[in-house]
């Protein structure tokens, strides 16, 4: 099932320390006009792909900042455009939650969703409104969003994204965020940088990351029953137990699973080639969805392990867990997505310092290159 | 106001009248045990009484002249002591058939030996937190026998409510053991006031639903939020699942450790039971 990754607005409320969003794009959101191309070249895509189904990610931006008429709208389009196919077309969204009210929520129940997808940072000076980056007027209304959220009955993760703010206190992190999530889960990531730029200087490097997990993880381990899924931990222990797939970024699949649409048109691979300009694949106003899939840069991607695997993956026992990492990444470390991602040194240390010996469990290759195989 | 499904606590039976009660269930609160018998009988037909809640203050157990009237009222005793040893085992039996949680102070050492007396006579009982600092070893060694001792006995709180809540998938305070929780408690101070807790803001009995849906969520932002918002020592706590901010300043050490005792033995024990 491809899943669009759909910025239809890179506007946003918040000022967040790292966001590539705000700091590369312009604030614009998609026209009605636009919109009603969006939703005939999805129909286009399934009626062609009748056994497919069609998954929407409302991303940003911030995707509440459109207000309820823009979901009016999708719901409008969705029954003109997509009459016979709209049932095989899914809604999740990404949030700040920070604008949410209750006629965005009975929308996007309309819309089939029950979840959503949040992030969140205690720590004051990260995420914030306005140039001071207002940090507790933020989360005061985060913290509502959550309570209106939880009131009609829809569940939420949250993205924590690792900074050089709180590198040195990874228990402490731990601690505030599995209080503040007791079940479900969240997903720790390191924050990206475009070239290493890092012009707020709160990047982290990739053994700073493996240390600070392999910190945390001792006190998950101990305690999984009474803490609730955290990411990436979950995916491993799922995947040396019987092989499932870790995230998007480290499945060495993506080449066909994503696509990018940005407010003016623009189609590109996923939220992240977007941001840094890679992947320019044409506008939606002139490639169809269908185009966009068979473009030449997938095919690329596709042939990506086969040159890992000779070149930077050479002889790394871990290739099928983490398959040279996110495509992004190598091309971020350097220009070309033939390149592993710098993070990889961050699973090696991770599994081999931390996970394994703490778990005692042991990685079998075999087991999943016969399961990559079989994909 | 929203009202139905919460439990009003009043201490005043003036404020026990259908247009303030309506349909909710009710804590009336006294202090005086020769009235008990008495306020039941009188209200039981046409309120739900969810609990009397008996503050004997610095008064013993043995004071109360339990007979078979006690027999259904849920009361719950709060005592400084157990008083005449003697007299309360000669009335086990009465007390054992009667709907009675006895609850007292964790800032007097002798209350650890009385529980579990109390408890493994099959009595429900509790600790309860009081202005003074509690003894955290004693407390631990009372967790202990509640959670892991073989023996038969009966509940002491608040261990068996975390127990009971260890597995929630949000955070649970144990508090409600104390009635507090602005989810299911309302304090009635008048015809025209209440508040979620004892001494914070009052306000009008009047509000709409949606305004008191509103301060609901305020308080909960000043108080749960509040410590996510200030990252206070609990937001960091281990047993902040548990505790939610209740034990600050309760115990002569580092609450955190002791409540995070407390959490792990509760888990061991439900492990165990399962
Ligand atoms: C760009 S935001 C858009 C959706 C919404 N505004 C939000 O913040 O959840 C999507 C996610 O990307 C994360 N993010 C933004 N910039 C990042 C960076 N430089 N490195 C890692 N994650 C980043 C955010 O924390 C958020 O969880
Ligand atoms: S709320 Fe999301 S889009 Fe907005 S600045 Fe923060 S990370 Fe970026
Ligand atoms: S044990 Fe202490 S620090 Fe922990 S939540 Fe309770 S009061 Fe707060």
């Amino acid at each position: 099932m491809p899943t669009l990754i759909f910025k239809e607005t890179e506007a946003c409320n918040s000022n967040c320390i790292y966001c590539d969003v705000i700091a590369r794009k312009k604030p614009c959101t998609i026209s009605f006009d636009l919109l009603e191309t969006v939703f005939i070249r999805i129909n286009e895509y399934l009626e062609k792909y009748s056994n497919q189904n069609f998954s929407i990610v409302w991303h940003g931006g911030e995707p509440c900042i459109v207000g309820v008429k823009f979901y009016n709208k999708v719901l409008e389009l969705l029954d003109k455009h997509c009459p016979n196919t709209k049932n095989r077309i899914s809604h999740d969204i990404q949030t700040n939650l920070t604008l949410i009210n209750q006629e965005l929520i009975d929308v996007f129940k309309n819309l089939g969703m029950n979840r959503v997808g949040t992030s969140y940072e205690p720590y004051k000076g990260i995420r914030g409104f306005g140039k001071e980056r207002d940090s507790d007027a933020y989360n005061r209304a985060f913290f509502r969003g959550i309570e209106l959220i939880e009131k009609n009955g829809f569940s939420w993760g949250f993205i924590y994204v690792v900074t050089r703010n709180v590198i040195d206190k990874p228990l402490e992190i731990f601690n505030i965020l599995t209080n503040f999530k007791v079940k479900g889960g969240f997903q720790l990531h390191p924050v990206y940088s475009y070239k290493n730029e890092d012009k707020n200087n709160v990047g982290i490097t990739a053994m700073e990351f493996a240390d600070f997990l392999g910190e945390i993880f001792k006190e998950w381990w101990e305690h999984r029953q009474r803490y609730p899924f955290v990411q990436p931990f979950f995916s491993y222990m799922n995947h040396y137990g019987n092989g499932g797939t870790v995230c998007c970024s480290e499945s060495g699949q993506c080449a066909y699973s994503h696509i990018f649409l940005g407010p003016n048109g623009e189609i590109s691979h996923c939220g992240r080639s977007s941001d840094w300009d890679v992947f320019e694949v044409g506008n939606i106003k002139e490639v169809s969805i269908i185009e966009a899939f068979n473009h030449a840069y997938r095919k690329d991607l596709e042939k990506r392990n086969e040159y890992l695997l000779a070149n930077d993956c050479k002889g790394c026992e871990y290739f099928s867990l983490c398959h040279g990492g996110c495509p992004l990444d190598g091309w971020n470390y350097k220009d070309t997505i033939f390149a592993k991602s710098e993070w990889c040194a961050a699973t090696k240390v991770f599994l081999k310092k931390y996970f394994e010996p703490i778990t005692g469990l042991k990685f079998d290759s075999r087991k999943y290159e016969q399961l990559d195989l079989s994909k | 106001m929203k009202k139905s499904g919460l439990t009003y606590i009043v201490d005043d039976l003036s404020l026990i009248r259908k247009n303030i009660i309506r349909d909710n269930s009710v804590v009336i609160k006294l202090s005086n045990p020769d009235d008990v018998v008495g306020v039941f009988q009188r209200y039981y037909g046409d309120y739900n009484i969810y609990q009397i809640c008996l503050d004997l203050g610095f008064g013993s157990l043995s004071q109360i002249q339990f007979n078979n009237d006690w027999e259904n009222i849920p009361l719950v005793i709060f005592a400084y002591n157990l008083g005449d040893l003697n007299y309360i085992l000669n009335i086990v039996g009465l007390i054992q058939s009667c709907k009675i949680r006895v609850m007292q102070p964790a800032s007097n050492k002798e209350s650890y030996a009385s529980l579990k007396i109390l408890s493994s006579l099959g009595v429900d009982c509790g600790i309860f937190f009081d202005q003074e600092q509690a003894d955290s070893e004693a407390f631990l060694d009372l967790a202990s026998y509640y959670y892991m001792s073989p023996v038969p006995h009966a509940s002491i709180e608040p261990f068996a409510n975390i127990k009971e809540n260890i597995h929630l998938d949000y955070n649970h305070s144990f508090d409600e053991v104390y009635f507090v929780d602005e989810k299911r408690f309302l304090y009635i101070h008048s015809e025209k006031e209440f508040s979620f807790l004892p001494q914070s803001k009052r306000l009008s009995i009047y509000l709409s639903d949606e305004d008191f849906e509103k301060e609901q969520v305020n308080f909960k932002l000043e108080n749960y939020y509040g410590h996510f918002m200030e990252l206070d020592q609990c937001s960091k706590c281990k047993a902040f699942k548990i505790c939610n901010h209740k034990l600050s300043s309760s115990f002569n050490c580092d609450c955190q450790q002791t409540m995070a005792e407390v959490f792990e033995y509760a888990e061991i024990s439900e492990t165990v039971r399962r």
